[in-house]
């Protein structure tokens, strides 16, 4: 069996394994035992392996970097994506839900590959460099990372609306309460302990509700009413957040907390979400940069030329100017949240169009797929 | 990066010497971290202008980001000048209404056009307007004493915060505060008349920031060097020609706005030889031009010229030579054509190149003979491994093969790599008025809209069969070689703009990873009695006769008893309210404890340090960094009451 | 494989000849005024596409058209006029005729003419001279070494020559009355207009 026909054969394997993952994160979601995230790790990570052996074949065989075609290179970017998603979110057991969907974005982005599978061969002289290895890997961490934050701000943007939804049931049923609009300064200390009367459901959505208004609201009323152990245990943390409601909030303990709340949902609460995507974003975007740089450097040694509006060097400056529109929405008021999410879903849009759209349909210099 | 600089410093006005307004400020509870906002700018007159406001904000500079994404999305849509020359000219043969709006518009030239300027104008105009002040109190704050220390009732709303009652003289403490924090690499300010001070880290996140953000005023200025200086051109060397760097020999010449003739360097170049291989697939694995370079020795473009060099051109590994790099773009086939008249006299024989055709493995170019009356010009088509069939074979292959004048349907390449095998020339032969004079062409094309043709097709093999036309004239194909094109470029704004790309790079990284924490210190003397003030100014005033002596420079605050005199009963009231048992703070129970048993110790407490910390990134990491220095602060105060009591 | 080929540009002739100024970052601003002073006051009396300057002819061997040596060591007394062309070039087609005829006609003025033949061949560019009846000798200059030391941008350009110095450029078409009106600004006729 020669080295192509085995990755191959790992590649089939990684797909299916990841598949599986998938199928894992919804059996865990539906029954939440924990046999089902077991599985959903053991084969999120056996077809990690694979995937990285089927790649490492390429590189033995071929005796270059394995992302020469577009089908190696989007293999390449699924593996970063697992990588990203086997090393960060797999282990904490309150992002499940996000495993499963960037392990789908992963499978889909393999399938497409497969789809253009090219016979992985040696390469034109233009990627005859040892930037290739430079440039095309910051390439594939830099824009594998950035689609797995735009993908986190996508699920952010679903919580908050099923937040929003829910926040909004609440307060219909509780139309007569006097928390209705009420802020946590605003809240009198006595607030009836109306909690203890909410249906369990409803009561631990709330609970983990992106405002921290709502929590904070929730867990003062819990021990002004009672001090039950729940209220008490909330209290803490709570307080915390009433210092400053609009501070970020990055304490690992609060999201101990948090987990454990957020178990009984489908999705980690928005606030959790909102600054795992902002790290990842921190994390890509410098390396997105630098990406960017590199290639630039290679085009003035290749081409001549450091920056010509070539198609991809195009989409990749546009990709730039969204991520870093989102880091400055992100620190600004009235864009934090919702918006500065908006522009990472527009910005992993773009790579994807990037990806499939530009390297498919537009002729330019970066044109180096198999076909 | 920094969170809403622009858009909060016209909102927050604080002066630095009335803490009163900052208690109110974080005491209304809202938005508690926000007392180091900026100093209020002076309103200028063109301030007042409406809109101007809207210039400095983060959210014009969002919504600009946004607009400048999607301008630069039209070119993904459009094909541009720059790059798609001849996709343009298509676009405006198809859709000529279409063309003039889009022309209008600027849409082909996008990146030059007024309003993509204008975007990114509006943007960099924005960032100077944010800039500059923020680097101005960027270097101001390295100046100035970090400007507010704290009320007392703040210090609990900070994140960390431990206060501590220490067996030293205030004095000692301040030193041994100061000390402490400088070896945790805490930049610190003055201490003002109540012990209080402000000690900083990470402010090169701010740096960073900024450096960031001014590399792109770099890497314009670098660009526009290279627009301005430097220049961009083509040539296309056939094997074995010689070349002279100068204007009137480049195929395609564009310079900078003050790049003349007198700055090329007039060396010549010979390209010796071009070899191109082929990878079994079919794909091009190498491109090499090697060519030797000659030049003046002693830099005189009139001088006697000699080699200098010798180099192989690769598509990754440019020529670089007195400023001038040479870069391997493309390469294709340079046929030798040869013309005669009727008599044998010739009438042209030159090296013509050629360029990929419609298919696979052919090849066109254009023979003109404009001295000849009425003029010709003929059309080229080569093979370099061509199958010629039979009529027959061709109308079974071709259903409307109209029969056999017209050989160009009855050649066909065969596939594999563009090497040369049974390699055959035709030539269509028109004859008329060229055009040169009416319709624009390039030496490269033929327009036949005057011209009668094809008149024949005539097909010359590569091994000097020729063919006669019936006009007379005969062609011979005698040689085949290689051309190599070959981009020559001078830049000299690119060390400027690699220079911009490190400085950006490193900003940025600095921006985003380096976290920016504070500590406010507060060093005071303890009072035995909160209702006996009197008792508490006695006892400062004896810490500073004690302390006169020591090798410590007497602190700032050694002040008028007045004073201490007023403030401790306002704090007093205060201590109580921040109790340590609050859930808040169990580390700092942790170490309240601790000192109780410190106070048990011979030596009285005679000072209360209260410590308070905020990170603005990174809170996590900051409380075990705050953990620490408590942790050392503590330690060290220990071995110098243990060194003190030995003494 | 990526065929960038634009072939031949019309030159932009805008270009002025400012001082090597790569280096300097604080003269920027003052060269730029300098360089659009330059742009309007340079007129020349002869029309606008002609300049005055003064530099040496470079020095130059090679071959004619018809295969003779060639040295410039031979053309550096008197008036001379090069005009620089290709057989394969259109404005050059244009004022062939001219410029044949102001030759003839200057002969008896002591101007010589010599062409300067660039990235030609030499059959094309012998059916270009025997077309136009061109009566003065061309250098064959086919890997444009010459046309680079008289700092030729594109063809045509024609210079005039004053004692081995190149006094004045004509930058693209000529004609006869242009060519009069400068050799006339070097040189006045002595014998016509000098009554003793």
């Amino acid at each position: 069996m020669s080295l192509l026909t085995f990755s191959d054969i790992s590649f089939w394997t990684a797909i299916t394994a990841y598949s599986l993952t998938v199928l894992a994160t919804f059996g865990h979601l539906a029954w939440k035992t924990k046999n089902w995230q077991r599985v959903s790790a053991i084969c999120a990570g056996s077809g990690l392996t694979a995937h990285l052996l089927s790649l490492g074949a390429i590189a033995l065989a071929l005796e270059r970097a394995p992302w020469g075609s577009l089908y190696e290179f989007l293999s390449a970017v699924s593996a970063l994506l697992m990588i990203v998603t086997v090393s960060q979110v797999l282990p904490k057991p309150e992002l499940t839900s996000i495993t499963g969907v960037l392990t789908g974005v992963a499978v889909m982005l393999m399938g497409i590959g497969a789809l253009l599978y090219a016979e992985p061969t040696d390469l034109q002289p233009a990627l005859q460099s040892g930037w290739l290895a430079i440039h095309v890997f910051l390439a594939i961490v830099g824009s594998g990372s950035l689609l797995s934050a735009a993908t986190v701000s996508f699920l952010y943007l679903r919580r908050l609306r099923y937040d929003e939804q829910t926040q909004k049931n609440l307060t219909d049923r509780r139309a007569d309460s006097p928390i209705t609009t009420a802020t946590a300064s605003a809240i009198p200390s006595e607030a009836p302990a109306f909690t203890a009367s909410v249906p369990d459901h409803t009561f631990h959505r709330s609970l983990v509700t992106e405002g921290n208004a709502s929590s904070v609201l929730l867990s003062r009323s819990l021990s002004a009413a009672a001090g039950k152990e729940a209220g008490t245990a909330l209290l803490e943390k709570n307080q915390r957040d009433t210092i400053d409601p609009t501070k970020e909030n990055t304490d690992n303990k609060q999201h101990t907390k948090e987990a454990v709340n957020a178990h009984k949902t489908r999705l980690p609460s928005a606030k959790r979400l909102d600054t795992l995507a902002h790290r990842l974003v921190t994390f890509s975007f410098p390396i997105w940069t630098l990406a960017v740089l590199m290639g630039a450097v290679w085009g003035e040694q290749a081409w001549g030329r450091y920056w010509g509006w070539d198609p991809k060097e195009t989409m990749s400056f546009i990709i730039w100017v969204l991520f870093a529109g989102y880091l400055h929405a992100r620190a600004t008021r009235g864009w934090k949240g919702k918006r500065s999410a908006v522009l990472a879903c527009w910005g992993g849009g773009a790579i994807l169009f990037n990806f499939l759209f530009v390297n498919l349909v537009i002729s330019g210099l970066h044109s180096y797929s198999g076909f | 990066m920094t969170p809403t600089r622009a858009g909060s410093t016209s909102s927050t006005k604080k002066d630095p010497e009335k803490d009163q307004q900052t208690t109110t400020e974080a005491g209304s509870g809202n938005n508690t971290h926000n007392f180091d906002a900026l100093p209020p700018v002076p309103m200028k007159a063109f301030a007042k202008l409406p809109g101007w406001k809207a210039l400095r904000s983060m959210r014009t500079a969002i919504w600009l980001l946004l607009a400048l994404a999607i301008a630069t999305f039209i070119p993904t849509w459009v094909p541009q000048r720059i790059t798609n020359q001849t996709k343009v000219q298509e676009f405006a043969e198809d859709h000529p209404s279409w063309f003039q709006a889009f022309d209008r518009l600027r849409l082909f030239d996008v990146f030059d056009s007024w309003w993509y300027i204008g975007i990114y104008g509006t943007l960099l105009f924005v960032l100077v307007n944010c800039l500059v002040p923020r680097t101005r109190n960027f270097f101001r704050q390295q100046k100035q004493a970090f400007a507010t220390p704290r009320e007392r009732k703040q210090f609990p709303s900070l994140p960390c915060h431990v206060e501590m009652q220490v067996p030293l003289s205030p004095e000692e403490t301040v030193s041994l505060l100061k000390k402490t924090l400088r070896s945790h690499r805490f930049r610190q300010g003055n201490l003002n008349t109540r012990g209080q001070w402000v000690a900083e880290k990470g402010h090169l996140r701010e740096g960073g920031s900024l450096v960031f953000h001014w590399s792109f005023f770099v890497l314009l200025l670098g660009m526009f060097f290279t627009r301005a200086f430097g220049f961009e051109g083509q040539v296309l060397l056939v094997e074995g020609e010689h070349w002279v760097d100068a204007p009137v020999n480049y195929d395609y010449y564009n310079p900078g706005r003050f790049f003349g003739p007198e700055d090329h360097r007039g060396f010549e170049i010979a390209h010796d030889s071009f070899e191109v291989r082929f990878f079994e697939n079919g794909g091009p694995a190498d491109f090499v031009s090697t060519v030797r370079v000659f030049d003046d020795t002693n830099n005189n473009a009139q001088g006697e010229k000699s080699q200098v060099l010798q180099k192989e051109i690769r598509v990754n590994n440019p020529l670089d030579y007195r400023g001038m790099k040479f870069y391997q773009i493309s390469w294709g086939w340079a046929i030798r054509v040869t013309i005669d008249d009727q008599n044998g006299k010739p009438l042209f024989d030159d090296w013509v190149p050629l360029f990929p055709g419609g298919a696979r493995n052919t090849w066109t170019g254009v023979v003109k003979l404009p001295s000849l009356s009425p003029q010709v010009g003929m059309e080229l088509f080569f093979f370099p491994d061509a199958l010629l069939l039979g009529e027959e074979e061709a109308a079974d292959l071709r259903g409307d093969f109209a029969g056999g004048e017209n050989l160009l349907i009855r050649l066909f390449a065969r596939p594999g790599p563009p090497t040369i095998g049974d390699a055959v020339l035709l030539a269509g032969e028109y004859a008329g008025d060229l055009g040169q004079n009416t319709l624009f062409q390039t030496v490269y094309d033929l327009r036949t809209e005057n011209m009668e043709g094809p008149l024949e097709y005539g097909l010359a093999r590569l091994s000097n069969t020729g063919y006669r036309f019936a006009d007379g004239l005969s062609l011979h194909a005698p040689e085949i070689r290689h051309y190599s094109v070959l981009r020559v470029k001078r830049d000299p704004g690119l060390w400027t703009v690699l220079i911009a790309a490190v400085l950006l790079m490193f900003g940025l990284t600095a921006s985003l990873y380096i976290s920016r924490r504070r500590l406010w210190v507060w060093v005071r003397p303890v009072e035995p009695d909160p209702s006996d003030t009197n008792t508490a100014t006695a006892a400062s005033g004896t810490d500073t006769k004690e302390t006169a002596a020591p090798r410590t420079p007497p602190p700032n605050h050694n002040s008028t008893p007045s004073q201490s005199g007023e403030k401790p009963t306002a704090t007093a009231t205060e201590s109580t309210t921040m109790s340590p048992a609050s859930p808040l703070s169990q580390r700092n129970d942790v170490l309240s404890q601790q000192h109780a048993t410190e106070a048990a110790a011979p030596r009285t407490p005679q000072t209360m340090v209260t410590l308070g910390g905020l990170a603005y990134q990174r809170k996590d990491a900051f409380e075990t960094e705050f953990t620490r220095l408590v942790k050392d602060l503590q330690a060290k105060l220990r071995s110098n009451q243990a060194h003190g009591n030995n003494t | 494989m990526n065929f960038v080929i634009s072939g031949f540009r019309p030159y932009p002739l805008k270009h002025r000849r400012i001082p090597s100024i790569f280096r300097s970052v604080i003269f920027f601003i003052a060269l730029t005024l300098f360089a659009t002073a330059c742009s309007t006051s340079e007129t020349h009396a002869c029309g606008a596409q002609v300049s005055a300057t003064n530099r040496p002819l470079p020095d130059f061997q090679g071959t004619l058209l018809d295969t003779s040596a060639f040295d410039t060591a031979e053309w550096r007394t008197g008036t001379l006029l090069v005009n620089v062309w290709g057989s394969w070039c259109a404005p050059c087609i244009r004022e062939a005729p001219h410029l044949a005829q102001t030759a003839n006609s200057m002969a008896e003025e002591n101007v010589r003419f010599l062409g300067v033949d660039i990235k030609d061949n030499r059959p094309a560019a012998q059916q270009f001279e025997e077309r136009y009846s061109i009566p003065y000798p061309s250098v064959f200059d086919d890997a444009g070494a010459f046309a680079a030391g008289l700092r030729v941008i594109a063809p045509p350009t024609t210079f005039l020559v004053q004692d081995g110095t190149v006094r004045t450029v004509i930058m693209g078409e000529t004609d006869s009355s242009t060519i009069a009106c400068v050799v006339r600004q070097i040189s006045p006729p002595p014998p016509a207009k000098d009554p003793l």
